[in-house]
């Protein structure tokens, strides 16, 4: 794969998690965009990889599994969140102004 | 020894906070020690020597190329405000044991602590552990009115904190860029001639502001009154009688002693401006009808005196300024503590109320006349020498231009006049009673008065141990 | 060793400290105290002066700052000693008549502190009049102010009373306000505060000019004179010893002892005519006043301004000799009269002339009533002859016929409002005054005085060291002359009835109304409480307002920014985007 296409394909998943976190007001929906986000973030750093030397290689290897397990950790909290929230009925992210003034 | 003065009000309030039962006796103990102390050192005051004395000097820390330092003394311009300190906090306890019922421990040990602070503003030659000092009053004085003022007490203590510690900030900020300039602290030994005349103007521009909040100088002097109205007496006490002095101090010490020539250049405004807020002073004390309020607006009368003192900076014009600080320390003590009396008893400062005074408490009614009489500069009390001396030296340095002097000396007859008649005399339906006050505050600040006032000599040779004078 | 002139005011003192701290029983005897004090005083006058001729000083440093001397100077020539006899005479027979004055219904503590006030009054008028320096009479001079304050304000339960002593200390420091500025600038320009010194290096320039009108501005709020007047009569309102001493022979005095003290320095700088016009203001509206006054004490008030500006008068003349005897006359007869007024008002419960019935004939009150009134007429034997004699010599010598002859026209009313009191108070038939022997004693030795007082006049003048002038001219027929028209004229009228148009005339109206002068002083007075409220305003609307407007500022904009944290997250992820979108383009920037 070429560097401009996965480029172009990273930006495109990074701009739909933005749009997710910023325009959606369900918080399942802001959780999704999230993880797109970082998605995006990997995809581009695995691509960019290929034009590292081995050193370079490596350590975006080594970035990339913390990235993961930290997305996986991130992503039960996530859903831990969401499910406690959604027995309380609450799904859209408005009704939680607790840090308001 | 000036270490064991400021030690033992601390102490007094530690003790105070850990037996609270016992805090009143506690306070009076270490007022009464502190001025037996106060006493003694009288004795290794010597009245020949120019400088500072009684030394003390421990180093304490380094900050780059300044060295901070716990260094301690006095000279003839502090000495007679730590005498007075000590003088008024005795006055301040002796006022509280009978006014303050809530809350005693915090209040005792945050007076003691108080007045251990003033001391330390008026005796530290460590420009770091001068803004210590003066901070910690700031902070202190906030919580005594807090907490034990009156109705109005939350609004009034914060305008206090804000607007003194703005000015404070202004010091904070000149002390700063001294400390850059000079790579020093230390006021003993400190040279500012060697700065650039733009960089000095700028550091003395920040100091006057600061001390003229402080003092306070029309127009930075509206916190003054609100301060004073809510204010327990015992804190209207301290805050008339040491605290604005400390303006004036800083503005001797910092302003006259190390930076004359701006002063010099400065000089006509600065008088001008001491006359004109002790004119305006006047006019609004005429107009009051809230008994505090009165002589709340009389301290920035005298205290516009004494910056006309400052700035006429002929030896004798410093002298009558530090005289008048003195002075006024005591007699605006005594007049809050007579006040402080009289709304206890008669539940009221309204002036209107208050008429025929001395029909119900005469005793009360007569010293509140002695105590107006010295504020309006009587002879035989100590507002006459004090005042006497500025004029002298105004007319000796400007000329007729010191006749801006007179109407405030005139207005000031006029607003006693008119208290006198509105409160002290007359027939009123006042229903009051004076016994069973204890007479000891009143009588030591009236003793006080009328021995300086007429005995001045040795309050002067105290005041001219000093480079200043 | 306390030189002996500094021991003068000592007795006065004395007896302040033991009214101070005397039991209460004891009160009224401090009355007896006070008079041997004044004997005593009077003894201390004559040994200081018999120590040596001529003049003498000696000079007691108060306190020395920064380099200057602050010196108390006692002064002993020919016009302190007079002065200071006087005081100490009338102190011995005001302090006697206190005693049988104040009855069983004051309380014993208010005795106390009027005497106590009374003797600090008197020991601070002799340091007025002994003074040779500016300090000490300028501290001399507010104390007495004071003591003023305290005794017309003595019953300062009564509002009229507490209103008059206001009034009265009020103008004073105005008065005052101008004297410290002139001791001030003659401070400044001549380096000292001795008398002496400053009046041998007197120049006549502006500063001296300014500081000459400083001091006459004084001099005339203590005396009384036109336009600083207004607080005199009122002043009667406090205890008819007080008027007597205070405010008729001692105090009222002190202004034109500092003129006179000073006199060389203001005719220097050429205040002359100046002083000549307000003398004759003050003689001419006063007679007016006094001639249409019904209370027995306020017409002798006014008859004390009338007096006064005679002094005043004959001082802008030059003749210090003529006003010193003017002023020691005038203060025995003025205080007789007041005794006598003050035991009519016992007698007959009112002051209201209009409302007294006292017999006339041989009772004792009225001859030496009597005997008052024709000295202050001028009435040949008495004293007050000799010393308008005196006066009217000076003028006549100083050549300005204007004023000789509105001196004339003076003595005439002068002559004719103190026979109308005298007739008011005496004349209608009536009951006979009994009065304790502590009230008539001092008032028939100041009768003995006044019969005997033309005998003193050479030795006055001889203290002078001047010439005392002829008895015999054909001016003394002219004045004697004209004193008896005087009374002729307030026979006619008062008792015949004659000229029953005069009450009516605008002039009349105008001396009833007080030629609105009250009125003038109260206007200044409400002025200035006007320009105090503006000043309160602006303090709190104004200058606060700024201050509070700071607050209200700070408050809205920490209120503004508080509209940030919403509690939404949606808007902390945006804010969070966009301000990493902005860090990231200015650190591009700054590269």
């Amino acid at each position: 794969m070429t560097l401009p296409v996965v480029l172009g394909v990273s930006l495109a998943v990074f701009a739909l998690g933005i749009y997710g976190v910023l325009a959606k007001r369900d918080i399942l929906r802001i959780a999704i965009g999230g993880t797109l986000m970082l998605s995006a973030v990997t995809l581009l750093l695995v691509a960019l990889a290929q034009a590292l030397p081995q050193q370079g290689m490596a350590t975006v290897q080594a970035f990339v599994l913390v990235v993961w397990a930290v997305e996986a950790v991130e992503a039960i909290v996530a859903i831990a969140l969401f499910l406690y929230l959604a027995r309380k009925g609450i799904t859209d992210i408005d009704e939680l102004r607790e840090l308001k003034w | 020894m000036l270490s064991l003065l400021l030690a033992f009000p601390l102490l007094s309030a530690a003790l105070a906070l850990l037996f609270p039962r016992r805090a009143r006796d506690i306070a009076l103990a270490g007022a009464l020690a502190l001025c037996a102390l106060a006493a003694l050192s009288l004795w290794s005051f010597s009245l020949a020597t120019k400088g500072f004395q009684l030394l003390e000097r421990i180093a304490w820390a380094r900050l780059g190329s300044v060295e901070i330092a716990y260094h301690v003394g006095v000279d003839g311009i502090s000495y007679p405000m730590v005498l007075l300190t000590a003088l008024l906090t005795l006055v301040a306890v002796l006022v509280s044991r009978r006014e303050i019922h809530t809350g005693e421990a915090g209040h005792y040990a945050l007076l003691m602590a108080l007045c251990s602070c003033v001391i330390g503003v008026f005796v530290s030659l460590d420009l770091v552990l001068l803004f210590a000092c003066w901070e910690a009053v700031l902070v202190a004085m906030f919580f005594l009115i807090l907490r034990w003022g009156a109705s109005n007490r939350a609004y009034a203590a914060m305008k206090f904190l804000v607007y003194t510690g703005i000015a404070s900030a202004a010091l904070f900020i000149s002390l700063v860029v001294i400390a850059m300039a000079t790579g020093s602290v230390d006021i003993a030994a400190m040279d500012l001639s060697h700065l650039s005349p733009a960089l000095r103007t700028a550091i003395f521009a920040l100091l006057l502001f600061a001390c003229l909040v402080k003092m306070p100088i029309a127009p930075f002097h509206t916190w003054l009154p609100d301060a004073h109205v809510q204010a327990p007496t015992a804190g209207s006490v301290m805050l008339a009688g040491v605290l604005l002095k400390m303006g004036a101090y800083l503005l001797l010490r910092l302003g006259v002693g190390l930076l004359g020539d701006v002063v010099a250049q400065w000089r006509v405004f600065l008088f001008a401006l001491g006359c004109a807020s002790a004119i305006y002073g006047a006019f609004v004390c005429l107009a009051q009808s809230d008994l505090k309020r009165m002589i709340a607006y009389s301290s920035v009368h005298h205290m516009g005196f004494v910056l006309a003192g400052i700035a006429i900076g002929s030896s004798l014009g410093v002298t009558g300024a530090a005289f008048e600080m003195a002075s006024h320390g005591i007699i605006a003590a005594l007049l809050f503590a007579l006040a402080g009396l009289v709304h206890e008893r008669t539940g009221t400062f309204d002036m209107d109320a208050l008429r025929g005074l001395a029909q119900r408490m005469p005793r009360t009614a007569w010293l509140l006349a002695l105590a107006s009489f010295a504020a309006m500069g009587l002879p035989g009390m100590t507002g006459f020498v004090g005042e006497f001396m500025i004029l002298v030296a105004g007319f000796a340095r400007f000329g007729p231009l010191a006749l801006l002097m007179v109407p405030a000396v005139l207005l000031a007859g006029a607003y006693v006049v008119r208290m006198l008649s509105r409160v002290v005399f007359g027939t009123g339906t006042l229903r009051a009673s004076e016994g069973g006050a204890s007479p000891l505050p009143f009588g030591l600040l009236a003793a006080a008065t009328l021995l300086v006032g007429i005995m001045p000599g040795l309050l002067i040779g105290i005041i001219a141990a000093s480079t200043l004078t | 060793m306390i030189p002996l002139p500094f021991l003068i005011p000592l007795p006065f003192a004395l007896v302040m400290l033991c009214a101070l701290v005397a039991p209460a029983r004891a009160a009224r005897r401090l009355g007896y105290l006070g008079s041997l004090a004044g004997a005593a005083t009077l003894l201390l006058v004559f040994l200081s002066y018999a120590g040596g001729t001529g003049t003498q000083a000696a000079t007691w440093t108060w306190f020395g700052a920064a380099g200057e001397q602050f010196p108390l100077t006692i002064t002993l020539d020919a016009l302190s000693l007079v002065l200071s006899g006087i005081v100490s005479l009338i102190g011995v027979a005001v302090f006697l008549y206190s005693v049988g004055y104040f009855g069983d219904e004051e309380r014993p503590s208010d005795l106390s502190r009027y005497y106590a006030i009374l003797s600090l009054f008197a020991a601070s008028m002799l340091g007025v009049v002994l003074s040779g320096s500016l300090l000490q009479l300028f501290v001399c001079w507010e104390l007495v102010g004071i003591s003023s304050y305290l005794l017309i304000g003595f019953w300062h339960g009564k509002d009229e009373a507490m209103r008059a002593a206001r009034k009265a200390l009020l103008t004073i420091l105005v008065g005052d306000a101008f004297l410290l500025a002139g001791i001030m600038l003659l401070r400044a320009r001549y380096g000292t505060f001795d008398i002496a010194r400053v009046l041998a290096l007197a120049r006549p320039d502006t500063l001296t000019l300014l500081a000459a009108i400083g001091i006459v501005v004084g001099a005339i709020s203590k005396s009384a004179q036109f336009p600083l007047h207004a607080w005199l009569p009122d002043a009667m309102a406090g205890p008819t010893p007080v008027s007597a001493f205070l405010h008729s022979a001692t105090m009222v005095k002190a202004g034109l002892f500092l003129v006179a003290r000073m006199l060389p320095l203001l005719l220097l700088v050429g205040l002359s005519p100046w002083l000549a016009a307000l003398a004759l203001v003050t003689i001419a509206l006063s007679a007016c006043m006094a001639l249409v006054e019904t209370d027995i004490k306020r017409a002798l008030a006014y008859s004390t301004m009338n007096q006064l500006g005679f002094v005043l008068l004959a001082l802008s003349a030059g003749a210090v000799a003529a006003g010193t005897y003017h002023m020691l006359t005038h203060s025995m007869f003025k205080a007789l009269l007041f005794f006598a007024a003050g035991i009519a008002i016992h007698a007959t419960g009112t002051q209201d002339m209009a409302r007294m019935r006292l017999a006339l004939g041989a009772n004792a009150l009225a001859i030496v009533a009597g005997i008052g009134a024709l000295a202050l007429a001028g009435m040949v034997p008495l004293s007050g002859f000799f010393s308008k004699e005196t006066i009217l010599d000076a003028l006549v010598r100083q050549g300005n016929w204007t004023i000789v002859a509105c001196f004339m026209l003076a003595v005439l009313l002068s002559a004719a409002y103190i026979a109308r009191w005298y007739l008011l108070v005496f004349a209608r038939g009536g009951r006979d005054a009994r009065a304790p022997w502590q009230m008539m004693a001092p008032a028939v030795g100041l009768a003995l005085l006044s019969l005997a007082g033309g005998l003193a006049m050479g030795k006055v003048f001889g203290l002078f060291g001047e010439a005392a002038p002829p008895v015999l001219t054909p001016w003394t027929l002219l004045s004697l002359a004209l004193v008896l028209a005087g009374f002729l004229c307030t026979y006619l009228s008062c008792v015949r009835g004659w000229a029953a148009w005069l009450p009516g005339t605008a002039l009349a109206s105008a001396a009833r109304a007080r030629f609105l002068l009250d009125d003038l002083s109260a206007g200044v007075a409400r002025a200035a409480l006007g320009v105090a409220r503006a000043c309160a305003w602006i303090d709190g609307n104004v200058v606060d307002r700024a201050v509070r407007g700071v607050a209200v500022r700070m408050g809205a904009l920490a209120r503004g920014a508080r509209r940030m944290q919403t509690g939404r997250v949606a808007t902390y992820a945006f804010a969070i985007v966009a301000g990493f979108i902005a860090l990231v383009l200015l650190l591009g920037a700054l590269r």
